[in-house]
Parts: C-alpha cells; sequence; structure tokens
C-alpha cells in the first residue's frame, strides 16, 4: 500500500504561513497534482513529503507509516527535481546507481536495476556520458531514472517540465503518462501549468496561498469549479469574470451586466432563485461564446453583440478579445471567423454552461 | 580606416610592451646570465657554459634548499587546502555572528607581510613571547626557547606563519565555490541514502575542483617562489636550518655578488616549476576529461 496522507499540516516561513492546515489523500497507485500559481505552498508541501522540510504542525503518513521524524532517506520515497540534480561530474550509469550503493546491493543487482531502468526510458545508450553532454530532454529522463531504480512506494516530482521547451514537454507529459501506467506507483507531482494538471493527473489538488481551493478530476475541476480562483486557473484561455446583478423579469432570470442582459435556462432557475436582486460574478469560458454564424442556436444560447478588440488566430481556433460597454472578455471562436478588428461581431454564448460565483466570498452559488 | 584586428592589437600593446620589459626580458636575461661567470664586483663577463650547473650538483646547501623548499611547499599547500575547507565548511553554516566574521577573517591576508613576521618574531621571543607565556602558564618550562632559533622547529614556524596568512583566503575561495553548488544537489544525494560525510566526497569535493586546481596551482607557485618571510623571520637560519632556494639566490646575488651562480640556481627553479605546471594541468585535464 502506497497511499499519501496529510492531516492537518502546516508550515510557515518568517511567521507567514505558507501551508495552512492541508488535509490530502494520495491513493495508492494515483497520479496525483499539486497546481498553483508561485508561493502557494505546492512545492513547499511536496518538500515536507519529501522529508526535506519540517512541518510545524500536522502529519505525514506514507503507507499507514507516520513519517514526520524519519529521515528523507529512509521514506521509501525518490524525487525528481525541476533542474534534475544530476551529479555533474558522474555518468549516466553512477548517477543512477548513486542511490542504491548505500542500500546494500549486490553490483549485479544495481546493474541490472540500472540497466532496465535505463531501458525502460529509452536512454540506455547515454550510460557513459556526462550530464553536460545531453539535452535538458535525455537529462529529465536521467533524472526520472535515477528515482525509478530505487523502486520507492512514492514518486515525487517538483516541476520536472519547467526548464523544457514547450515542444519538448508535450512529448514528455505523454511519457510520463505512459511511465505512470507502466510503474503502477503513487506519484505526487507539483507545477504551475494547469495544462500539465489536466493532462496528467487522476486528481487535481489546486492550491491558493497555502490553501487547497479544490480536489477532484480534471473534468470535475474544469466543468464545475467550486470557487472563482479554480474558475479562473484551470482553463486557458481563463474563465471570462463579469460584475453583474441576478435580475428577474416576466418570471424568468437573467444575468444583468448593465449594457447587455443575457438570460439564465430556465433548468438552472433552481440554482440562483436564492440571490435575485443580488450582485453577483457572472463567469463563462471561453470556449462557451462562438461566432454566431458558426452555431445552430439551441435552447439556453443566447446572443451578444460585441466589439473586436484582438484577434488572436491559432489555427485550430480563433481568439477573440471583445468588448461590451465596459466589459471585456474572451471568446474561442471558429477558425473561419469573418470577424474584423474594431468591428462589431454577433457573438453566441451557451447560457447552459455559465456559473455565478459570490461576490464576496468568491464561492460558487448553487443550489441551496 | 584601422582594421578590427589592428586596433586590438593597438589596444594590447601597451600591456605586451610592460610584459615584455618586466617579465620576458628578465627571464630571458636571468637565463642568459646563468651561463656567465657575472660578479657584480668584478669586470668582464665569459660565457662558461654548463659550469654554474655542474657547481650546483656539488654544492651542499643548494640540496638543502632545494629540498627544504619542496618540503614547504608540500606541506603548506596539503595543510592549507584541509584547514581551508574545514574553514570554509565552518564559515557555510549560518551561526551567529558569521558574516562579521567572514569579514574579518581576512586581515590575515592583508596584513603586510614584515608586520606578521615581526607578530610571530615576538610571539616566538623566550620569556615574553606569548607562545612561551603560555607554554610556561602551562607548566612546560623546559620547551620555552627562540621558536626561530631552533633548529627542529624553525622550519614550522615558517609554514605556520604561511598557513596564518594563506588559510583564510583557501576558506573564502573554497566557500565561494561550495556555495555555486546548487542546494538541489545535496537534498538528491541525501534521498538517495548518503551520509554527511558521502555528500561531502561525492558533491562538495568535486564541486570546489576547479577552485581547488586554480588555488593549489597558484599557491605552489606562490609558496616555492616566498622570499619575505624566511628571509625576514630567520634570514635562511638557524644554521640553514629555513633555508629555500630564493632566499639562496638572494644571498648568492647580494651577499657573494656571484650573479651567474644565483641565476642559475634560479634557472632550475624555473624548470622545476614548469615540470610541476605541465604535469599538473594534464592530470587535471584528465580528471576533467574523465
Amino acid at each position: 500500500m502506497a497511499e499519501v496522507r496529510l492531516s492537518n499540516l502546516s508550515k510557515c516561513f518568517d511567521n507567514k504561513p505558507v501551508v495552512d492546515r492541508i488535509n490530502l489523500t494520495a491513493k495508492d497507485r494515483e497520479f496525483l497534482v499539486l497546481v498553483g500559481p508561485s508561493g502557494c505552498g505546492k512545492t513547499t508541501t511536496l518538500r515536507m513529503v519529501a522529508g526535506l522540510e519540517d512541518m510545524d504542525e500536522g502529519d505525514i503518513y506514507i503507507g499507514d507509516v507516520l513519517v514526520n521524524e524519519v529521515a528523507p532517506k529512509d521514506r521509501d520515497i525518490a524525487m525528481v527535481f525541476q533542474n534534475y540534480a544530476l551529479y555533474p561530474h558522474m555518468n549516466v550509469y553512477k548517477n543512477m546507481a548513486f542511490g542504491l550503493k548505500f542500500r546494500n546491493l549486490s553490483k549485479a543487482e544495481i546493474d541490472n536495476r540500472v540497466r532496465r531502468a535505463g531501458e525502460i526510458l529509452g536512454i540506455e545508450d547515454l550510460l557513459l556520458k556526462k550530464p553536460r553532454q545531453l539535452s535538458g530532454g535525455q537529462r529529465q529522463r536521467v533524472a526520472m531514472g535515477r528515482a525509478i531504480v530505487r523502486q520507492p512506494k512514492v514518486f515525487l516530482f517538483d516541476e520536472p517540465l519547467s526548464n523544457l521547451d514547450a515542444k519538448l514537454r508535450v512529448q514528455m507529459r505523454s511519457e510520463l503518462s505512459k511511465l505512470h501506467g507502466k510503474l503502477e506507483t503513487t506519484i505526487i507531482y507539483v507545477t504551475h501549468d494547469q495544462i500539465e494538471a489536466m493532462t496528467l493527473a487522476d486528481r487535481i489538488v489546486v492550491m491558493n496561498a497555502g490553501h487547497i481551493m479544490q480536489i477532484g478530476n480534471p473534468l470535475e475541476v474544469y466543468e464545475n469549479p467550486t470557487n472563482i480562483f479554480v474558475a479562473g486557473f484551470i482553463g486557458s484561455p481563463p474563465m471570462n469574470f463579469i460584475d453583474a446583478t441576478l435580475v428577474e423579469a416576466n418570471g424568468h432570470l437573467y444575468v444583468d451586466a448593465g449594457i447587455f442582459k443575457l438570460a439564465v435556462p430556465q433548468a438552472l432557475d433552481g440554482r440562483f432563485k436564492a440571490r435575485i436582486n443580488q450582485l453577483v460574478v457572472f463567469g463563462i469560458r471561453p470556449d462557451h461564446i462562438n461566432d454566431l454564424a458558426f452555431v445552430i442556436p439551441d435552447q439556453g444560447f443566447e446572443e451578444l453583440d460585441a466589439l473586436v478588440e484582438v484577434i488572436e488566430p491559432l489555427g485550430s481556433e480563433v481568439i477573440l478579445i471583445v468588448t461590451a460597454g465596459r466589459h471585456q472578455f474572451a471568446a474561442k471562436v471558429h477558425p473561419q471567423t469573418k470577424a474584423r478588428l474594431n468591428q462589431s461581431i454577433k457573438l453566441s454564448i451557451d447560457m447552459n454552461k455559465m456559473h455565478l460565483f459570490d461576490k464576496e466570498t468568491g464561492q460558487k452559488i448553487d443550489a441551496q | 580606416m584601422i582594421l578590427r584586428k589592428q586596433q586590438g592589437i593597438l589596444l594590447i600593446l601597451p600591456a605586451l610592451i610592460v610584459m615584455g620589459v618586466f617579465t620576458f626580458y628578465p627571464l630571458l636575461e636571468g637565463i642568459r646570465i646563468a651561463f656567465t661567470n657575472k660578479h657584480l664586483l668584478k669586470e668582464g663577463t665569459e660565457f662558461v657554459g654548463l659550469q654554474n650547473f655542474a657547481r650546483l650538483a656539488s654544492d651542499e646547501i643548494f640540496w638543502i634548499s632545494l629540498y627544504q623548499s619542496i618540503v614547504l611547499t608540500a606541506v603548506v599547500v596539503c595543510l592549507q587546502f584541509v584547514f581551508g575547507l574545514i574553514l570554509a565548511w565552518a564559515m557555510s553554516q549560518e551561526l551567529p555572528g558569521m558574516s562579521w566574521f567572514k569579514s574579518i577573517i581576512m586581515a590575515s591576508w592583508v596584513i603586510p607581510v614584515a608586520a606578521t613576521v615581526i607578530l610571530f618574531k615576538f610571539m616566538a621571543q623566550p620569556d615574553v613571547g606569548l607562545i612561551n607565556i603560555i607554554i610556561k602558564g602551562l607548566g612546560f618550562e623546559n620547551l620555552n626557547r627562540y621558536w626561530l632559533g631552533d633548529l627542529k622547529v624553525a622550519l614550522p614556524f615558517i609554514m605556520l606563519l604561511h598557513l596564518w596568512r594563506n588559510v583564510p583566503f583557501y576558506g573564502i575561495a573554497f566557500l565561494a565555490a561550495m556555495q555555486a553548488i546548487p542546494g538541489s544537489y545535496y537534498e538528491a544525494a541525501e534521498i538517495d541514502g548518503a551520509n554527511a560525510w558521502h555528500r561531502f566526497w561525492h558533491i562538495t569535493l568535486p564541486g570546489i575542483r576547479n577552485m581547488a586546481i586554480v588555488m593549489v596551482t597558484i599557491h605552489v607557485l606562490w609558496t616555492f617562489n616566498n622570499f619575505d618571510f624566511v628571509y625576514l623571520a630567520t634570514g635562511g637560519g638557524p644554521v640553514n636550518a629555513t633555508d629555500v632556494l630564493p632566499v639562496y639566490v638572494y644571498r648568492q646575488c647580494w651577499s657573494s655578488y656571484t650573479l651567474g651562480y644565483g641565476a642559475s640556481i634560479g634557472t632550475i627553479m624555473l624548470l622545476l616549476l614548469m615540470v610541476y605546471f605541465i604535469v599538473f594541468i594534464k592530470i587535471s585535464d584528465r580528471g576533467n576529461i574523465s
């Protein structure tokens, strides 16, 4: 069993809490991703699991063993660092074998493990090379190899792809996914990149300012963010937020943003009725706003005129930055849109995908 | 229009001229004089071939000076390396007052050599010197002596002067090299199971390798060529007990006035250091490549 459980984990630096009463369980063989902006406490949390930082409060269990006072080398974990941390004076073979030397393994067993890891990662031809002779992707594989040979209960990854270029990152992401499938071990992975989180994770833990904002599988976190922070952090481009008032007219609910009013689908009425005439934050993803010319209107779709300010063609789609009155938002439209700069465009908004958040607390407004 | 290449040469020309006048010319002239019987008080200088070098071979003081130069250099550089490492490790700890300590520790390097020698000579005085006061206080009256006048202790005392002056320099240099080693290497090693000694041996030492090569190279050259400590402290005595080649050269040239013979000793020193330098660089390069 390689479950990792964090119970009321807290850590302060200079009397400021950087991790504040975290409660979290990484299930056995789960790929758990901690994601959040810089300074949110995700790396500090990972380092406490590794034993590289002391906690101020709380407990950490690996398997069923309380490891608060256990040295890093005895926690049966392996870690892959952002800058790889490969020993520059040792070749790849020695880098991978280094940790095994201290564990009373025979030379034959060490050799066997190193070569097997080399094959899994496709670096068997690089064993005699030094780190400075390797590319970034190769170094990252060696760093993973050094972790794999240890056959630990838990792998810890600290932003391992941050130093790679965009194309290599995409390639390494899929390799990491395949590796997880092969190794069937618990992985706790830290990243600030929400695309990495969405593509790799079995479950995502979104963190901010030392707190957990939401835990869930990628689809849950994307489709049902429980607060404005998660809604704005997950998704690219980020969700649009518009200050509005929830009003009722002729028995229907409307999101009134001043310059425009959008009808709330009747199916969602029950969720929001309690907030009529209150200030709210209306959230809608750019993915759910399209050029009207390419949409077959359906129930719950609303039309809106907006002025095009920026056009970002991405090939498979076009991102438009548009304004309606004082409100600016993004729309992901069909690549063949006829949108022109500084000209008006008719947009279609899928209100079935709308979100409302409390203006004070940022929490999602849902059925009471 | 002056080409860029010519501009470059013009810009380095002053430095080349200075090097030529103050380094290359004296070097080549010194080697030339080594093959003559030049004497400061006698007229007429003749080419004598290898006569001076033949005289070296049977000069007992030359061999004593050579031996003591090598011993002094080897012991001092090794001890400076070890103590410098220990000092650097100590300074890398986050202890109260450490930044203040790092500032004042270089005082020994800053104090002029002459002042350092006077300090230590006074400390070595019988009865009134600090060393003997402490020794007498501990009850070892029989050890009270003038330490620089003792045949067996004078050379080790000179070594102490070198250590006192240069260990802080080693410490600061190694500290800078240690601080350039990424902390993640140590963390990775800690997770791998390496204890403090293993981390020192496998990460710190290789990490400071380049700095260590530079420090050892320059200090072998400096120590082997060092004149002022020995000349000011003992003049090479008592009874040649602290004689080293630079002091012996000086004595041959300015006490015996035999410039030709003195230059031949200097030429031998040059050859020895060149051999050392070539061998050392080859070994270092092999270490880099492997």
